[in-house]
């Protein structure tokens, strides 16, 4: 019991750590302007985990980690407690994003690299009987570019500087709930809460002249959201899952500034707003498949199409129509696990490949990202260690992007269940 | 010395204070004028709201009569109600737009289509073409009888070519409300609006505005992706009369904020303002543009004048004058090649060069880079229009009286038709 009391102590210090995101930047859009873009990806729902990611993300019918969090009925599933943190450095490569490549800075080489680091997710879970519940935190979104500092001399002197940053991250917070009713059908509802910020600055300055021109946004972003879950165990071998997230509305307190100053004549003049935007996010329909080929190989399918349709901005005062159409995402993946004798220990060491197809919702540039992604883990006794990475490559933009992802789940579970 | 510094402060305290305050002051100027005793006597008898004493200068708040009387008594007042603006940002409440009141594509597309349809009888909204990102490019159409095709002189205002001249989208609209809420009322607007057509096309350069407002203030051209990573032709610099002339008057650079174009109206913008204007009457036309306070006519491309020098100078004279009697605000009046700089391509050399009708450029104010550039601050959007407006008048008014009422006018001796412009509702997209 001791060592679990260190075992909890350590996992809320490092949750603390989780609640308190860096700075990170790095941004994909692709022909457009978008400020909200996420990072890397348009379509994102939930948290993850090394183990998902390297079955190709496909986790709707996969009771692994944080899989609960894309479909609640999993919970019901997995140990009778356990508790999973993940990590991860994400890059990717970008063209175009506020003031870069978009008209005022062009950048030498075509597209520009970002890489940040996060603590990604957390997670607790707990069975009991025909009952599961668990509570998740992480990362969802990231809204931060690269910074632009630039600066021209004259003689050794500065006469001019630009300088432009944005940073931003949206926050999960996940409670979900599930039920199993006899021996094949699970059911689940999530209860997810978001929240995060967004800064946009801007500062441009000629020294000579004493000038001065600013420009600065804050967002405060929040919203609630929904999802529930089936998962119906068809046979020994074969699981099928589906997936619902409500849409919802990520709202933003927001705050604005434009400023000109010239000290020389003790001029300023500023241009401020104050506005409630609002991100309407659409609904999202999954289905999952989990096949057991073998003893030792398993299979796992996602279907996810987006509304992005119906997605909607209103910001500072105006409705902005981003023109985007509906999207299929599919993940897939493979397992091969064995179990294997580790320095005396009886262990199991998973191998897995996988396969996404992320198509963007821009319409123009139609575009789409084609991932392999590969892992693999270690269980023993109580631990388990997963760690994947994807790789990435756009196609449709014209500009090759490419994007990828490293992952490291560290998981403990209380209860000595079976190497699964 | 001490008291000079805490009146000063006192009226700076005064001139920002509150809403109350700032309403009942709405329509009233501080002026200053010479405290010499042979002024102060001029004055004696007027009942005046003195502000303050300063370097010599006395400063009064006065009422548009005030100030009429004291013009009246040759006192040489000086309009310094934007001194004080420049400093009063905060009294404007903050705005739920990014760009405070000033008004972007959206918002002055719904002024429009407002006044479209709340006077359907005298305006019309016509899209006049498409910008490069797929925006319509908008036209309001003032006159009687508006959806009907009468033989009357035509002229063209515009604004914003630039992007980041937002005071140049705001006189054109502010006119647009004007003429047409005070056509019933007012016997001079009713008389223009019955014998001509006012075309006003608030927003040239929907695209580069849009940027301007959302991504980078100082934008100047327009969203051309040039396909060597740059973006952005001049839309002054597009127009085909002396296009690409130099490269002093513009640039074959294409990172240049005056970087011409491919050709002479590779745009689309510029491609729909000429469109409009070989399809109508136009007798004259003013293109609005910041900063400077300066009226500039043709020619640009050269600082030889045109052998219309003197009409064209009396007429930007006239303008500058009728301007002055609202407040004291001096606009000067140059050729542009001569008094700003050489450019070619611009709107009004190919009015002129082209159709040769009268075409100024008016740069708004403020009247240099350190006194605001192309920023204004909102509580000048309102005096600058009321000192622009006569001029806006007198010119309609020139057009109408100098038109030969003959509708098939001569394009450099050629006759050419006026072809029917569809004047339709456009319904707002939402």
């Amino acid at each position: 019991m001791y060592k679990h009391t260190k075992i909890l102590g350590l996992f809320f210090l490092v949750l603390w750590y989780v609640l308190s995101p860096s700075s990170i930047y790095g941004q994909l859009t692709i022909g457009q302007y978008e400020d909200e873009a996420p990072f890397r990806t348009w379509n994102i729902y939930g948290t993850s985990s090394a183990l998902s990611f390297g079955m190709g993300n496909a986790r709707y019918a996969v009771p692994a980690k944080n899989s609960w969090t894309a479909n609640p009925a999993l919970l019901t599933l997995g140990p009778e407690f356990s508790i999973s943190l993940t990590g991860a450095t994400t890059e990717s490569s970008i063209q175009k994003y506020g003031i870069i490549n978009t008209g005022v800075f062009i950048t030498s080489e075509d597209t520009i690299s970002a890489r940040y680091y996060s603590l990604d997710s957390m997670g607790i879970q707990f069975r009991y009987r025909d009952w599961g519940i668990g509570f998740s935190t992480g990362i969802l979104e990231d809204y931060g570019r690269p910074k632009v500092d630039y600066e021209e001399d004259y003689e050794g002197i500065p006469v001019y500087t630009l300088n432009f940053s944005q940073e931003g991250y949206l926050r999960g917070y996940s409670i979900g709930l599930s039920r199993k009713f006899g021996k094949k059908i699970s059911l689940g509802v999530g209860i997810n809460i978001v929240d995060g910020t967004m800064t946009e600055s801007f500062e441009e300055e000629l020294l000579y002249l004493q000038l001065s021109y600013d420009n600065h946004k804050n967002h405060k972003l929040q919203g609630l959201f929904f999802n529930g879950g089936i998962h119906i165990q068809m046979s020994e071998r074969i699981a099928i899952a589906a997936v619902i997230r409500t849409p919802y509305t990520k709202k933003t307190a927001s705050d604005s500034i434009f400023e000109y100053n010239s000290s020389l004549t003790n001029t300023n003049i500023q241009i401020k707003a104050d506005a409630e935007n609002t991100y309407k996010i659409p609904l999202l329909l999954g289905l999952g498949f989990h096949f057991n080929l073998t003893d030792s190989l398993r299979m796992a399918m996602d279907l996810s199409y987006f509304n992005w349709a119906q997605y909607k901005v209103h910001y500072f005062d105006e409705d902005f129509d981003r023109n985007f159409r509906n999207v299929l995402k599919f993940n897939t993946g493979l397992e091969y696990a064995t179990p294997i004798n580790l320095f005396g220990q009886e262990a199991l060491a998973p191998l897995r490949v996988g396969f996404i197809y992320d198509p963007q919702p821009m319409r123009f540039p139609q575009s789409r990202y084609l991932y392999f992604t590969m892992g693999a883990g270690l269980q023993i006794g109580r631990f388990t260690l997963d760690i994947a990475a994807i790789i990435g490559r756009e196609s449709g933009s014209g500009h090759g992007l490419f994007a990828q992802k490293s992952l490291v789940t560290i998981s403990y579970r209380l209860d000595r269940g079976p190497l699964t | 010395m001490i008291k000079k510094y805490v009146i000063l402060i006192l009226a700076m305290i005064f001139s920002i204070s509150g809403p109350v305050l700032t309403q009942s002051y709405a329509d009233q100027e501080i002026v200053s004028f010479s405290s010499s005793d042979d002024l102060l006597e001029r004055i004696k008898g007027m009942s005046l709201d003195f502000l303050m004493e300063w370097d010599n200068r006395v400063y009064l708040v006065v009422s548009p009569q005030e100030l009429r009387e004291l013009r009246r008594r040759r006192i040489p007042v000086i309009v310094e109600t934007a001194l004080f603006h420049q400093k009063d940002s905060e009294r404007i409440s903050a705005q739920t737009s990014l760009n405070g009141i000033f008004h972007s594509y959206k918002e002055a597309e719904k002024v429009m289509m407002d006044l479209a349809q709340d006077y359907p009888e005298i305006a019309a909204v016509v899209d006049i073409g498409d910008s490069l990102e797929g925006r319509n490019i908008y036209a309001l159409k003032i006159s009687d009888n508006v959806s009907a095709e009468e033989n009357e002189p035509a002229v063209m205002i515009t604004g914003c070519h630039h992007a980041r001249e937002w005071i140049s989208v705001e006189v054109p609209l502010l006119f647009c409300q004007h003429v047409v809420q005070n056509y019933a009322s007012n016997l001079q607007i009713r008389q223009m609006v019955n014998q001509s057509e006012i075309w006003v096309i608030p927003i040239v350069n929907p695209d580069g505005l849009e940027y301007s407002i959302h991504y980078y203030r100082y934008w100047r051209k327009n969203m051309r992706n040039n396909a060597d990573g740059t973006y952005g032709v001049d839309l002054n610099r597009n127009y085909g009369y002396m296009w690409g002339l130099d490269d002093e008057g513009s640039s074959s650079t294409t990172n240049s904020g005056v970087y011409r174009g491919t050709g002479p109206f590779s745009e689309p913008e510029t491609q729909a303002v000429r469109d409009l204007f070989d399809q109508r009457d136009f007798q004259s036309l003013i293109s609005y543009h910041s900063h400077g306070r300066v009226i500039l006519y043709p020619w640009g491309y050269t600082r030889t004048p045109s052998t219309q020098e003197t009409a064209l100078k009396a007429l930007g004279d006239g303008m500058a004058a009728v301007i002055q009697q609202v407040n004291g605000n001096t606009y000067r009046v140059a050729r542009a090649g001569a008094g700003l700089y050489i450019t070619n391509g611009d709107t009004t050399d190919w009015v002129f060069g082209v159709y040769g009708k009268p075409a100024y450029t008016f740069e708004l104010p403020p009247i240099d880079r350190l006194h605001g550039e192309f920023y204004n601050s909102e509580s000048d959007i309102q005096p600058i229009f009321n000192e622009n407006l006569p001029a806006l008048l007198h010119i309609i008014d020139y057009s109408i009286q100098n038109w030969s009422g003959d509708s098939n006018l001569t394009r450099q001796g050629q006759k050419r038709r006026l072809p029917k412009i569809d004047i339709h509702k456009i319904p707002i997209k939402k």
